[in-house]
């Protein structure tokens, strides 16, 4: 089907092609997604995640207009005889006061392109928004659009179109990251400083990407600074950072080291002068490393990564310790190959590892001559291999296509200690996993009216020995079967087509429409609703089969005063399948057998999702509603009805606004609003043995108090020395000090009634920053 | 500082929440079989209103039966509003009991054997200094050896001159100590001269373990603070009623701190 597509649209004439990379002339960071248009039309085509285009056109005298949001236009004239390659630099736009970079499509893109249901992000404008203790953040920015919630103010975990926070795939340089939560849930484990862009896909998801059912966040970090030194940095109350970027070939390699730390522990010890109730024992750093070589031409090499840990060291003294760590990191190498100039080709290696250690230490006894040793580890590991390809056949089609396979390598859990003369050991068997998948796409232009993409991704996943697996009926186990080291015993696989299309009205309206099918192999067997570190993710096994979900969506998007303007409106309908839920005090951690406590049961979940924005210009900035529901319906815990998922907000608001006073100052402001999460309240009470006990009557029943929030920041530039540049951030969040509910819970009050009390952790926070760069 | 104090402490205090509204009728039954001195009785009682100021709704003229499988039986007879008791079913180690509750024409059963106590122990009390964890002051102490091939679900009671101390956080459940290997269990509340002090060990099935171990999860304030959904503890009664037929031996020590 799609090579009749393909051939049939292929004419058969003398053609040439012009490609090459576009790049920021001010550091040679490859652009994402620019815009190459022949003048006065709407043909052309757009870089790719490496910055590389591929243009094949007849014969000519063509003018080609490089664009780029923030970036002056370059207009080229190509006297097209021959295969030309170009390679172009744009410079940053040169208006007197700098423009806001909101999105990183430029003009009509939002109108043209065949994507729907995504988000883009640039370091740029998630620094412009205000901050939280001066850190600026991908994870809470994403929050503030259309369709995205937190699972909790406390949790760097998303809920996307209804979805639990275990179905979205986020992945730093393509590598998964597991927990992306520093500071449980406060911060989210990606610097800005490091990072290019940001590209979350909830809708329609291309067929390149899988391995969630309802969304893919695709982090890139930058590629390091080619021209000259260059560094980024900030000192704030909580954390500072660095970052320093230079060429190490001048216009062929390049590196970029990026750190940053917390201080809150140094600057409590210092305080509390040995009062130990007064220190802060905890701690995160993180660092970031990325070097790029352009070999020739043809061949360009990366070589990335992160590493970060959180230390929390809960220590009473020398005699009794405790400290936990936790943390990611990621490796990715990758070789981008120009195969030919028409094909473009990535291979990429992959490593990731989240990984958490429990430890606690203590002596006592009389002469302190017996010990207690705890000691919990667990990790999740994946190796991956990638090879994708971009064969841009015509300026009509564009393909995609690729192999995929990745070794899972879990373990769930080991703890291992003693108490006094007695050890213990207690694990759970490593499980270990493979997971392929290939795909194939084509973007396809049928005249200058419908665009399409469609492709199609296969993905299998195939279970591993060494392992002993349960065999369960009726929750509870019946029999167990063990496989030797590298015995694929079980294997699930899944057809996932993707398919969308543009009907373009006019320059500046369009519809679009789109149907995806999103494969799981993994899944997340905790039962709570936000996420914690020590989250037990584990693979489909023969008794728990792969999550899927069909997602239908259809948008109308139209921009208006000359695309300054530009408003969407999308509908969604995701139906999710093999939802597992938690037989009632189920317990995740060291359960051999917790799939017996799994139940099993589908989802539902749809809405409406407005947005109008102004991407640039002194004012920028957005408004987005989304209004929405999302319900389970799981055997043997509520078969009968629908009930609201943890994840449902009915109304979801989210106004952001930045403002450029005069060119040293600038204001900016979010102000969100969210319908209170379900939660089971109790319905009544009851006593037993002295204790006054709640009862519950149905999940979800009862909402938490809607959640509110101002934030906000004021830029002050100091007058630029030379090349220094510096400036001060300030920063309010929650200004009017609402008492947002992280927690409710009920305790029965002096006269016997029940009370409800609430938990709120981020009340007013003031914080200031000093950044700088050079 | 008050920056960092307000990040991490956090504020906690009372809300106004609308509670939904329970149309449930359900009945509550507290049943008790002890190899004790102590009668076998049965409690039964209605849930109530959240904003009820007595939680206590009694359900008299319910029809109560315990049998065992030594042959005894008995229609238990109502002593004071809602407290259902026997005068002659005494708990024996290894025996199955039955259980049978009928209120409003609708039938509740539940069957439990008795496990034994299966320990050897000595139970003591220590002087221990201040340290990080406790008071200058007396404590008590238990060895506990777990004989193979016996129950190793237990709970444990503690009473201070007639204070009982089993308050929310304060069940204790010892889920597989290792048989035949010595443990040592410090009791945490401390203790004066004079001081009468009572442990008392019962031995609990699964399921009854699984039971407190959801209260202790409802009632627990760090526990329940986490985002884990409440549910209603797990029953062994059929008829969808709350609450639980205990069947326990039990292990008592009475010791003067002199």
């Amino acid at each position: 089907m799609l090579l009749v597509f393909l051939f049939t649209s292929t004419a058969f004439s003398q053609k040439f092609t012009l490609h090459g990379y576009v790049n920021d002339k001010e550091n040679g960071e490859a652009l994402i997604g620019a815009n190459v248009i022949l003048k006065g039309t709407t043909s052309g085509t757009v870089t790719n995640v490496y910055g590389f285009y591929s243009l094949s056109l007849e014969a000519g005298d063509y003018t080609i207009v490089y664009s780029y949001i923030g970036f002056d236009d370059v207009e080229k004239e190509i006297d097209l005889r021959s295969d030309i390659s170009l390679t172009i630099e744009l410079s940053p736009a040169s208006e007197s006061i700098e423009e806001v970079v909101v999105s990183a499509e430029a003009k009509n893109q939002n109108i043209v392109s065949t994507q729907m249901g995504v988000e883009k992000l640039q370091s740029k404008t998630i620094e412009k928004i205000p901050v939280l203790l001066g850190e600026a953040d991908v994870i809470k920015a994403l929050k503030l659009l259309p369709g995205i919630v937190s699972t909790s103010e406390m949790s760097s975990n998303l809920s996307v179109r209804g979805g639990a926070y275990d179905q979205n795939m986020i992945m730093l340089d393509e590598a998964s990251v597991y927990n992306a939560s520093h500071l449980l849930g406060l911060f989210s484990v990606f610097n800005n400083d490091a990072i290019k862009s940001v590209e979350l896909y909830k809708g329609m998801i291309p067929a390149q990407y899988g391995g969630r059912i309802s969304s893919v966040v695709d982090i890139r970090m930058r590629e390091g600074n080619q021209k000259g030194l260059s560094g980024v940095g900030s000192v704030g109350l909580l954390t500072s950072r660095l970052t320093l970027e230079a060429p190490i070939i001048k216009g062929k390699a390049a590196i970029l080291m990026s750190g940053r730390r917390t201080y809150i522990d140094l600057l409590t010890k210092a305080i509390s002068k040995g009062n130990q109730a007064s220190e802060v024992p905890y701690y995160f750093y993180d660092y970031n490393l990325k070097a790029n070589y352009t070999i020739n031409d043809k061949h360009r090499v990366y070589l990335s990564g992160y590493f970060g840990r959180d230390v929390a060291d809960m220590s009473l003294s020398d005699d009794n310790s405790q400290k936990t760590y936790w943390g990611n990191y990621t490796a990715t190498f990758r070789w981008n190959y120009m195969i030919s100039n028409k094909l473009f080709s990535n291979l990429t290696l992959l490593a990731s590892d989240y990984d958490y250690l429990i430890e606690s230490k203590s002596t006592y006894g009389q002469n302190k001559e017996k010990t207690q040793n705890l000691k919990w580890d667990a990790f999740l590991k994946d190796y991956s291999f990638k090879l994708d390809f971009n064969y841009y056949l015509n300026p009509q089609n564009s393909v995609k296509f690729g192999v995929f396979t990745i070794y899972h390598d879990f373990n769930i859990g080991d703890i291992n200690g003693n108490i006094d003369t007695v050890y213990y050991n207690f694990s759970i068997p490593k499980n270990y996993s493979l997971e392929h998948a290939a795909y194939i796409s084509n973007q396809q232009k049928l005249g200058q009216k419908i665009v399409l993409e469609y492709g199609l991704r296969i993905s299998l996943l195939q279970n591993m020995g060494k392992a002993t697996i349960y065999g369960i009926k009726n929750y509870e186990v019946v029999d167990t079967n063990q496989y030797k080291r590298r015995e694929v015993f079980n294997t699930y696989s899944g057809l996932e087509p993707r398919f969308s299309s543009t009907f373009i009205i006019n320059e500046h309206n369009s519809v679009k429409v789109g149907y995806s099918r999103t494969v799981q192999y993994l899944h997340v067997a905790s039962n709570s609703n936000s996420g914690t570190p020590l989250d037990v993710w584990m693979p489909v096994s023969p008794y728990v089969k792969p999550q899927y979900a069909h997602q239908f969506a259809v948008g109308l998007f139209s921009n208006f005063f000359d695309n300054k303007l530009q408003t969407s409106v999308e509908g969604y309908y995701k139906k999710m399948n093999n939802q597992i839920d938690f037989k009632e005090f189920s317990n995740p951690y060291f359960n051999p057998q917790i799939e017996a406590d799994f139940r099993f049961g589908i989802g539902r979940a749809y809405g409406l999702e407005f947005m109008l924005k102004k991407p640039d210009g002194r004012f920028s900035g957005w408004l987005s509603y989304t209004l929405s529901k999302s319900e389970r319906k799981i055997k043997d815990i509520q078969e009968k009805d629908w009930f609201l998922s943890p994840y449902d907000h009915t109304h979801n608001i989210s106004v952001v606004g930045m403002f450029d006073i005069t060119k040293r100052l600038s204001v900016s402001g979010n102000w969100v609003y969210l319908t209170g999460q379900p939660f089971d309240s109790p319905s009544a009470r009851w006593e037993y043995g002295n204790l006054i006990l709640p009862y519950y009557n149905g999940k979800n029943t009862s909402r938490y108090p809607d959640y509110n929030r101002l934030d906000l920041g004021l830029e002050l530039k100091n007058k630029s020395k030379s090349r220094f540049e510096s400036s001060w951030t300030f920063s309010v969040y929650n200004v009017y000090n609402q008492r947002n509910p992280n927690v409710i819970y009920f305790e029965a009050s002096g006269n016997n009634n029940t009370q409800a009390y609430r938990m709120s952790m981020l009340q007013r926070i003031y914080s200031v920053s000093f950044n700088f760069k050079f | 500082m008050v920056l960092i104090s307000l990040i991490l402490t956090g504020c906690f205090e009372p809300v106004e929440t609308e509670f939904p509204e329970n149309t449930m009728e359900k009945v509550v039954i507290e049943g008790m079989v002890n190899d004790l001195n102590d009668p076998t009785r049965v409690i039964i009682s209605r849930i109530t209103s959240p904003n009820e100021p007595s939680g206590f709704l009694p359900v008299e003229n319910a029809e109560v039966s315990i049998k065992d499988d030594l042959g005894n039986y008995e229609l238990l007879s109502q002593s004071s509003p809602g407290i259902y008791e026997s005068e002659n079913i005494n708990g024996v180690i290894g025996a199955t009991y039955s259980l049978e509750v009928k209120v409003d024409d609708q039938l509740y059963t539940a069957r439990e054997k008795m496990c034994p106590v299966a320990f050897e122990d000595s139970t003591y009390y220590t002087w221990k200094e201040k340290n990080e964890i406790y008071e200058e002051g007396y404590y008590l102490e238990s060895k506990i050896k777990r004989l193979a091939d016996t129950s190793s679900f237990y709970r444990l009671i503690f009473k201070k001159n007639d204070s009982i101390y089993a308050n929310y956080s304060d069940l204790t459940l010892f889920e597989s100590v290792p048989a035949m290997e010595l443990a040592e269990i410090i009791i945490p509340y401390k203790l004066g001269a004079n001081d009468t002090v009572e442990v008392s060990m019962y031995s609990l099935s699964k399921g009854l373990y699984e039971y407190w171990s959801a209260v202790a999860r409802i009632t627990n304030a760090t526990l329940r603070n986490s985002s884990i959904p409440p549910q209603n503890p797990p029953s062994n009664i059929s008829g969808n009623a709350l609450g639980f037929f205990q069947v326990s031996s039990v292990l008592q020590h009475t010791l003067i701190i002199r």
